[in-house]
This record gives structure tokens, sequence and C-alpha cells, in this order.
């Protein structure tokens, strides 16, 4: 007998709750995980193919005019002042 | 403590009655300490609770809260929202979805004892700060991801439904869907952040406990059964008692965000109706009766569910 087999043995049943526990703990990740990345990549790809649908896995006609769009308008950057403002002066207040 | 010290001083000298001020003389050092937080309480909550006159007055911002008449009959407002068609219709939302928000209250236990059952290493720190990241997009975010992935036209819903070969539904307009969109997001945002206190509980179990349920032939799932869910009994029904503490501050946010024409008969709840009343139609005395009405059921809840857990449970808040 080598070392290995003098450990306690799991049971049967022990074996079954862990790998249906793992095959849920991966289900519920890709669930939490999958919203936040389509999100991502949406915002990469063209909006015709968002729009149609295509976009699945990878991002589809690859652009940046969503951000360019982003960083023309002023109010982006005066919002993000205020937040760190208000952030900032009410934790340290 | 206070409470055994004080009847500890009475035994010596039954006729001395410890009177709040001896107490305070005895150990003002103490009661110092307590000073800064009794004046914030009071500057910033007891004090502006006169406010809430207004809901009994005929309320005009220019005659000031103390300076304007008493409405006649002094329950005007509140007679006016019982009578009012929306009455039924905005408790009814509130309570459904607060209600239904409760009874998701053991997922975030199921999580915590999943993970507690998870091997130490890479997979497990993956999976919590995978399950954590939802909890801090904001609601705004939140809201925009919703009504994103659950448009029929573009987004996920309509692309799944597509591929199904079925039209995709207009869930964001759907009265009757509103609820579980509201909740089960909720869910699917907070679940991983609120199952932190519970793993904070399940690591503070003694391991012998687990030895001796192993040498008993205890299977893990019996483990888990009759060692972690006992074990984190106390903490559960203190979430219980909070989180019915704001049953009926239901968060105004997001409903506010999600509401739209179309579910406006499910998603109008006390909070967004207040809002609209008070704030944006400037009505302040109706719209301060109708939140005083909700604050005093909330108030009762809280008591009520306070005590029943302190009977059966032994665990309450005071």
């Amino acid at each position: 007998m080598n070392i290995k087999s003098q450990k306690i043995k799991k049971s049967k049943g022990d074996r079954a709750f862990e790998i249906v526990l793992y095959i849920l703990s991966a289900v519920l990740m890709l669930i939490v995980l999958y919203p936040l990345y389509f999100v991502v990549i949406a915002s990469f790809s063209d909006p015709a193919a968002v729009g149609s649908g295509k976009v699945w896995l990878i991002p589809k006609g690859v652009t940046l005019d969503g951000y360019k769009e982003l960083l023309r308008h002023s109010e982006i950057w005066i919002g993000y002042r205020n937040t760190i403002l208000y952030t900032f002066l009410g934790t340290v207040c | 403590m206070k409470g055994s010290l004080s009847t500890r001083r009475t035994s010596f000298s039954p006729k001395k009655k410890s009177t709040l001020f001896r107490r305070v003389r005895r150990n003002w050092g103490l009661y110092l300490l307590l000073l800064p937080a009794l004046i914030l309480l009071i500057c910033f909550s007891y004090k502006p609770m006169y406010g809430v006159l207004i809901a009994f007055k005929n309320f005009r911002p220019a005659e000031g809260i103390m300076g304007s008449a008493w409405a006649d009959p002094w329950y005007k407002y509140l007679k006016k929202y019982f009578d009012s068609y929306q009455f039924i219709s905005t408790l009814k939302n509130t309570l459904t979805i607060t209600i239904y928000q409760l009874l998701t209250f053991p997922i975030p236990i199921i999580l915590a004892l999943g993970i507690n059952q998870l091997k130490e290493g890479r997979y497990k720190k993956v999976f919590q700060t995978v399950t954590y990241m939802p909890h801090f997009i904001s609601t705004v975010v939140m809201v925009g991801l919703l009504i994103l992935l659950l448009s029929p036209g573009s987004g996920l819903l309509g692309a799944i439904s597509k591929a199904l070969g079925f039209k995709a539904p207009n869930l964001m307009g759907n009265a009757g869907a509103f609820k579980h969109l509201y909740v089960w997001s909720d869910v699917w945002q907070h679940t991983g952040w609120d199952s932190i206190i519970y793993l904070a509980a399940l690591s503070g179990i003694d391991p012998s406990l687990y030895e001796a349920a192993t040498v008993d032939g205890a299977s893990k799932l019996q483990r888990m059964r009759y060692v972690d869910i006992p074990m984190l009994m106390p903490t559960a029904m203190i979430m219980l008692i909070m989180r019915v503490g704001n049953i009926m501050s239901l968060g105004f946010e997001k409903v506010y965000l999600m509401q739209n024409n179309l579910n406006i008969s499910a998603s109008e709840i006390i909070s967004t109706y207040v809002y609209k009343i008070g704030v944006i139609d400037t009505q302040y005395s109706y719209s301060a009766a109708i939140n005083l009405f909700s604050t005093v059921i909330n108030f009762i809840l809280l008591i009520s569910v306070n005590q029943i857990s302190k009977k059966l449970s032994d665990n309450s808040l005071w």
C-alpha cells in the first residue's frame, strides 16, 4: 500500500457532490461574466453588427467610434470631475 | 452591561435610585466619548424630523414650516392619499417587489456554502472575484446594461430568440415582467457581495466540529446541513432583520430608471410616486404625508420581525 491510498477515501456521494459543485460554479461564473463581456465587445464593434445580433463571442468590425464619440462630449468630463470631487470630499470630510 | 451595572448598584443601596444624571456623573468620560455621535444624531436626524409636520399642514415655502397653517382636518393629506386611485397600486407594487426581493434572501447563503466547499486555490479566488464584480457597476450603468441586453431588436435577448426562431418579447415594456427583472438583476448584481458576510461567519466555525462530524461518518452534504447551516443562523437572522428594516425604502433609483410608460402600472412604487408628487409637482405636504405613511408601516414591520426573531431564535437587533 502506498501512502496515497492511506488517505481517507472519498465516498461516492462526496465525489458526486464535488463534481456537481464545480459544474454549477462554472455555469454561475459564465452567467455573471457573459453580460459584462458582451458589453465590452459590443463597445468595440460596428453598431450595425450589434444591432442585427451578429456579435456573439468576438467583436465584429472593430472600431473605436464609440469611444471617439464619448471623448467629444464635454459633459462626460464634467461628470467625472464632479464624481471624483464628491467621492473625495465625502470620504475625507 | 450598563443595565447590570446599575442593578448591582441599587442592590447595595436600594433607596438610592440610579438616575440618568447619577450614571452620567459616575461615567462622565464614557459619555464624553459618546457626545460627538449624539450631537451628530441630533443635528442631522432628530432636528430635521420636526419637518414631518408639513404632512399635517398646508405647507407653503414662503411661510416656512412653523408659519404655514394647519391642514383642515389635520389628516387631510393622509386621507387624500388613501382615497386616491394610486394608493392601492403603489402600495401593492411596493410590497410585491420588496417581498419578492426578501424571498431571494437565502441565495447568498447558498452561494457562501458553495464557495466554502471549493478547494483553496486559484479557481476559488477567480470564482469569488468574478461573482463580486457586478457589485461595482453603478445603478445607472446596470439599468443601461439591462436595457441593452434585453432590447428585442438588438441586444442579446433579441439575438438568442432569433437563433431559436421565435419573436423576441419586449421585456422592459412588459408590466408583468418588471418585478422579475428588478429582483433577478439585483440577485445577479449583489449575490456575490452579500455572500462575503456569510463566508466570514463560515470561516469562524471551529474546525473541530467538522473533524468530529467527519469521524462520525458525515458526508459533505451532511456536514453542510448539520454544521454550516446552524452556525450561520444567527448571522442570517440579523441580516434578515436589517433587510426588513428597509423594506419600504426599496431602492428608488433603480426602479425610477427602469420605469417607462409601458410598465408604469407595475413599476410605480411609493418612493417614485413621492418623488413625482413632491419634487416634480411640488405638492410638499401631500408627498410628506405619503412618505410618513410608508415610514410608519416600515417601522411596525421592523419591530414585529425583530420581536418574532427574538422569540424564535434569540437573535435580535435590540
